[in-house]
């Protein structure tokens, strides 16, 4: 009985369903109400916030060149000079996380952004138009979804080459597949409601209507996802950094700091290993906890497929 | 539901058609001659250009392909360039490793996940389910490498052990040296999935159990255990089961790395280098077994589905 | 005498491999060779390029008289060697193939010659003369050359190959060695021997013990070939099936019994190698495992004997940690002073370094000083041929870091302060040493020279870049020379060359190139090969710049390890020489 009742007490949200978000009249009210409900939530809603400021204003938090090397300096320990101590090859830990900060932050906007607009656009397609469209886009998910992302990964960084900008498409690309799945479903059921009809009826043209009325209406949906996205892409380019393919060495990647040979020191420098890991996780903690609260407070109905 | 069976076997063919050619053709166009790597300085352009005939591979790649096909279809998937030794060898060492690998890390993922899922829902807002989500959020955001790799070093150095990470043999060769070697990457592997799929449990059944049938169950004075346990979690346990499959897929692309930290002869190892190599035969096997392996599962997972949701027919 | 190009083969060959600067350990694990101490009860092992060291007439057959360096002491060591046990080693790359002739990775080359043996081998001598390189004898127990033409080698009279079907324990004999040797100049185009061997005129077995090759034209690298590390002696019986490559059946210290793939390659002990009582190990096990932190446990954990790598990528002060954690191991530091090193190659085809004050720029802007202090105490500085060979440059040789000179030639060639050159230089991840551009990228700055480094695929590379392509301005490359001028210069410098990845054409050099080729005389060879060598360092197709060195920990009850000063020029290591102290309490 118990359990039946606070259930019931979740539902309550801060907005109205089905109230697409571009219609909220008070940010500040809203964000203050997500805070008080949501405390884990607007946690990680902070740590995103610093790693995008941080990740902005890198150049001028850093205290020094990522890409100096120092022999004089070689892995020394957490000092004044060197807040995260220095890698094997004298530079300083600090600011390559800092530096590595705006390059994640690229990897996940970019690949987000292009997995976003590809799987958007062919949910919407093929949820709207049905058929044989339908058949046909959904084929071609199926393809993308059974090719596997390793290769796709090798074969974009073999022909066009590691960069932060590669190794970024080919993330979205790997990714896509999966929201065109998710937006397609109320894309489907959307499509059929009477006012959208009458639109058609009307002459209004098809992407006129997907774009007016459709897209508001999953935008709910596409915010959740994407959160949650943003924490993936890091991970992902931190995997295939590990493995060699991430952006070449000058980059201060954190996923690449994490595939250097001397990782393994753990007695000694420690560090090394640490603070990019833990920049890493906190990152994605904190993408996953916004992410969540996001989706309890936009549409609790996404629990099961977001 | 035989007829469903046979109707999205042969909707897979298009897929796979799909997917094998569109490997094909990549790892084609990436630079790199197969054969002047594999020639080396002393040889000369004709004989560059005679090794690549011979390969097969001066033909269009339409014709390559359908040649391909034709051989796979009786069973002949050529020879491995870099192994020197049919693919079908190679897949048979290989593929086997990195399955058995997918399927422990899968086994630990429901084991833990699921009843720990259902606790965190039947007790939710409780100090469990706050630290089990706490947990679980948190172990979805460590990179695996990075765990794959604290794992082999910090506990040598806390107390001199570390899992095993040389030599293999397959379990029906000797079992207790295979679970020795395969418990540790599965664990590993199986984390990041179980935490997924305990949130995605608790979410599931939160939902399920705030619906009307519930409401009945509860109104007819049956105990709460029957009530979440047998009716709660069997439909609760529908997105479980698909995304389950979907871990399954992403797992077997995702060991890649285990397989690197731990020294296990896996497909995904096998498979980074053969791309690397350019040894096109053996990346198109494992593209085939890849999307096969995709398209039953999703096939199985439908099939469950239409099992647990008395809702759902399949005509 | 010579440094061993076994590296530069591979890479030639754009076979995959370390990159020696980040691949420390797997270039390390390559890199190890124990000394050639023991002698097969033969005295007369001669260095590799002193075969004309009396110039020979034609006609005159008496060999020439062991120099210090010539008299392999049989290591007295040796006499209280133990017998037993199994020697572990966790190497990052598979062998590709075993047979030799056609596959030369490190891993390959490793496997398999534990099974196989040469006519000649590379040795070293410790005690007389520790960094030269000369040639011993293995499957010949003497040689002569007879005249500018042609050799004579006596062969040992007690080999016989591995009792494996279908080879089946047969004598050795030299119809294999001319087996061998025709195979590997012959056509098959998979072979990475043929324009070493080409030379070669004809082969002769007048007995079963006595081989005679005779060259078609006067060729001083000829010794050096035949100790080099793929010419493995072969039987046909095996060689001319398909199975050589994952099979191999030799006259070797250690049997081959089975390949687990992507697992290990396992060794047993050879009851009947020609060297009586040796080996002393019973089993080895060559284990693959590609990632360092997992070779770093298992070493930690005692499976493994040897571990180690090249700092700065492996530390020195991580190779302090294990070491003082551990109380069973050895250090074993090795200088860079033996081996070519990094170098930087640039098309001197096109813009800009067709202009050579542009190269010159980099020969004199680069701060050699720093570059080696990054590279920690080991590291030296890098030549066309490894300064501590016999061939080798001094240190004065090579012109001062001089910004001011560098400035002004690039002013000359056109780049100012208003229009400062800036190049891309095209890496690999793995042959190129990321550590090297970035060095690169970091002292060059002084100069005002801006470096991008512009990263592709490691296979694309070796074909676009490396394998003499045409569309990139610079590159950089961890390189070994050859143990023979001839090897390590001609390929790559020649006009006609078939390694000459940098187009680099000279009519001096080719002259120069064409004369060492055939000149027997040490000394003159001598003179010829520093001229050209001064002529490589100021035309600069390359820029050498610095050679690492290596930082090793082995078990102290792994004896007789002896780390080759030459560094990676045996990648087969002599571990018929290596045995296990018995444990205490055993």
């Amino acid at each position: 009985m118990a359990t039946a009742e606070r259930a019931a007490r979740d539902d309550r949200l801060v907005f109205a369903p089905d109230t697409p978000a571009t219609s909220i009249v008070s940010w500040p009210l809203a964000v203050a109400r997500f805070c008080r409900r949501k405390p884990l939530g607007a946690f990680g809603g902070a740590i995103t916030l610093v790693l995008i400021v941080m990740a902005i204003v890198h150049p001028w938090i850093a205290t020094h060149d990522p890409n100096a090397l120092n022999p004089n300096e070689v892995l020394h320990g957490i000092s004044g000079r060197h807040y995260f101590g220095t890698d094997n090859y004298g530079r300083d830990v600090y600011s390559r996380v800092v530096y590595g900060a705006w390059a994640s932050l690229e990897v996940s906007i970019i690949s987000v952004a292009i997995g976003t607009a590809i799987g958007t656009a062919i949910g919407v397609v093929s949820g709207y138009f049905g058929g044989a469209v339908d058949m046909v886009l959904q084929r071609v998910v199926d393809a993308a979804l059974a090719f596997p992302g390793l290769i796709l990964a090798i074969a974009l960084v073999g022909l066009v080459g590691p960069s932060v900008k590669n190794v970024s498409i080919a993330i979205g690309l790997v990714t896509f597949p999966s929201l065109s799945r998710i937006v397609r479903g109320p894309v489907l059921s959307i499509k059929e409601q009477p006012y959208l009809e009458a639109a058609r009826s009307t002459g209004a043209n098809s992407l006129r209507i997907m774009v007016r009325h459709i897209l508001p209406n999953i935008t709910a949906i596409i915010i959740v996802v994407v959160t949650a996205r943003f924490g993936t892409a890091i991970l992902v380019e931190s995997s295939l950094s590990f493995l060699g393919l991430g952006p070449p060495p000058p980059t201060a990647t954190w996923g690449s700091m994490l595939s250097g040979d001397a990782i393994y020191i753990m007695q000694t420098a420690w560090w090394l290993a640490f603070f990019p890991g833990a920049a890493i996780t906190l990152v994605v903690l904190g993408f996953n906890l916004f992410g969540d609260a996001l989706r309890d407070v936009l549409d609790p109905r996404l629990r099961g497929r977001a | 539901m035989s007829t469903y069976i046979l109707r999205r076997l042969l909707a897979s063919i298009p897929v796979l058609v799909l997917v094998t050619f569109g490997a094909f053709a990549l790892i084609r166009v990436i630079p790199g001659d197969l054969a002047a790597l594999k020639l080396g300085n002393d040889a000369t352009p004709q004989e560059i250009h005679d090794y690549r005939v011979k390969l097969g591979l001066t033909d269009p790649l339409p014709v390559q392909y359908i040649k391909w096909i034709g051989h796979a279809l009786t069973g002949d998937f050529g020879q491995s360039q870099w192994e020197y030794r049919p693919v079908a060898n190679v897949v048979r060492d290989k593929f086997p490793v990195t399955l058995e690998l997918a399927l422990l890390a899968v086994v630990i993922s429901t084991v833990f996940a699921i009843p720990l899922g259902i606790l965190s829902a039947v007790r939710q807002d409780s100090l469990l389910d706050q630290s089990l989500r706490f947990t679980a959020i948190l172990f979805l955001a460590i990179p695996s490498f990075w765990l794959a790799i604290l794992l082999i070093t910090l506990p040598q150095i806390w107390f001199g052990w570390k899992p095993p990470l040389t030599g293999y043999a397959t379990p029906w060769h000797d079992p207790g040296m295979n679970f020795r070697r395969m418990i540790w990457p599965a664990l590993v592997l199986g984390v990041g999935s179980a935490a997924f799929v305990l949130r995605l449990m608790r979410s599931s059944l939160l939902e399920i159990l705030r619906q009307d049938f519930i409401r009945t169950a509860w109104s007819k004075g049956l105990r709460e255990r029957t009530v979440v346990l047998r009716h709660g979690v069997k439909v609760g346990l529908i997105p479980i089961v698909t995304v389950l499959g979907l871990q399954f897929s992403v797992l077997l692309g995702g060991a890649v790395i285990a397989e690197q930290v731990f020294a296990l002869p896996g497909m995904g190892r096998s498979l980074l280098g053969a791309v690397s190599r350019r040894d096109y035969p053996l990346v198109q096997a494992y593209v085939l077994i890849f999307s096969l392996v995709y398209l039953l599962m999703n096939l199985l997972v439908d099939l469950l589905y239409g099992y647990l949701d008395p809702r759902i027919t399949y005509s | 005498m010579a440094e061993d190009g076994y590296w530069t083969a591979l890479a030639r060959r754009g076979v995959r491999r370390r990159g020696f600067l980040t691949g420390g350990a797997a270039a390390l694990t390559a890199a190890m060779a124990a000394a050639a101490g023991c002698s097969s009860g033969n005295n007369s092992s001669k260095p590799a390029a002193t075969a004309g060291s009396n110039a020979r007439v034609a006609g005159t057959v008496a060999p020439a008289p062991p120099t210090a360096q010539a008299l392999a002491t049989a290591d007295p060591a040796l006499a209280n060697a133990k017998r037993g046990g199994t020697f572990n080693i966790d190497q990052p790359d598979e062998p590709i193939s075993l047979d030799n002739h056609r596959q030369e990775t490190p891993g390959s080359i490793q496997a398999a010659n534990l099974v196989y043996n040469h006519l000649l081998k590379r040795a070293e001598d410790f005690v007389a003369a520790p960094g030269i390189i000369y040639v011993s004898d293995e499957l010949a127990s003497g040689w002569e050359q007879v005249d500018k033409l042609t050799y004579r080698f006596s062969l040992v009279k007690n080999a016989k190959w591995h009792n494996t079907a279908p080879v089946n324990g047969r004598p050795f004999t030299a119809d294999d060695v001319k087996y061998s040797i025709d195979r590997m100049r012959g056509s098959d185009p998979e072979l990475r021997t043929r324009s070493a061997w080409a030379p070669v005129d004809k082969v002769e077995a007048p007995d079963p013990n006595t081989v005679v090759v005779t060259t078609k034209q006067p060729y001083a690298a000829f010794i050096a070939i035949a100790g080099h590390t793929w010419s493995i002696i072969m039987p046909h019986e095996l060689a001319d099936t398909p199975d050589v490559n994952r099979k191999a059946i030799g006259t070797g210290p250690f049997l081959f019994k089975d390949w687990q793939s992507g697992v290990a390659l396992h060794f047993d002990r050879n009851p009947e190698y020609f060297r009586s009582g040796q080996p002393f190990l019973d089993h080895v096990v060559m284990r693959v495992v590609p990632d360092l932190g997992a070779r770093t446990a298992n070493f930690r954990a005692g499976e493994t004997e040897i571990w180690g790598g090249s700092p700065p990528t492996i530390p020195f002060s991580t190779i302090d940690e294990i070491k003082n954690s551990l109380p069973d191991v050895n250090e074993i530091k090795r200088t860079g002073s033996n081996n070519s090193g990094t170098k930087a190659f640039f098309n001197t085809t096109a813009p800009p370094f067709n202009d050579k004050r542009v190269r010159q720029a980099f020969l004199y802007g680069a701060d050699y000083d720093s570059m080696i202090k990054i590279f920690g105490g080991l590291a030296q500085r890098a030549g066309p041929m490894p300064l501590a060979s016999v061939w080798g440059l001094k240190e004065s040789d090579f012109p001062k870091t001089d910004v001011a000179k560098a400035k002004a030639l690039l002013e000359a060639a056109g780049f100012t302060a208003d229009k400062p050159l800036r190049v891309k230089t095209t890496i690999s991840r793995q042959y190129s040493g990321p550590a090297v551009s970035q060095i690169l990228q970091q002292v060059m700055k002084p100069v005002g020279v801006t470096i991008d480094i512009d990263q592709i695929e490691d296979t694309a590379w070796i074909t676009q870049v490396y394998r003499g392509g045409q569309n990139y301005q610079m590159t950089s490359f961890g390189d070994w020379s050859w143990e023979d001028p001839d090897r390590g210069l001609y390929a790559y410098f020649h006009s006609d060359g078939n390694a000459n990845n940098t187009h680099y054409t000279s009519t001096q050099a080719d002259a120069l190139l064409e004369q060492q080729r055939g000149e027997f005389d040490l000394d003159a060879r001598k003179k010829i090969v520093r001229d050209l060598q001064l002529l490589l360092v100021d035309d600069a197709p390359n820029v050498w710049l610095v050679s690492t060195g290596t930082d090793e920990l082995a078990r102290k009850r792994f004896r007789n390890y002896k780390q080759m000063q030459m560094g990676n020029s045996n990648s087969y290591r002599e571990w018929e020489n290596c045995w296990f102290d018995p444990l205490p309490n055993s």
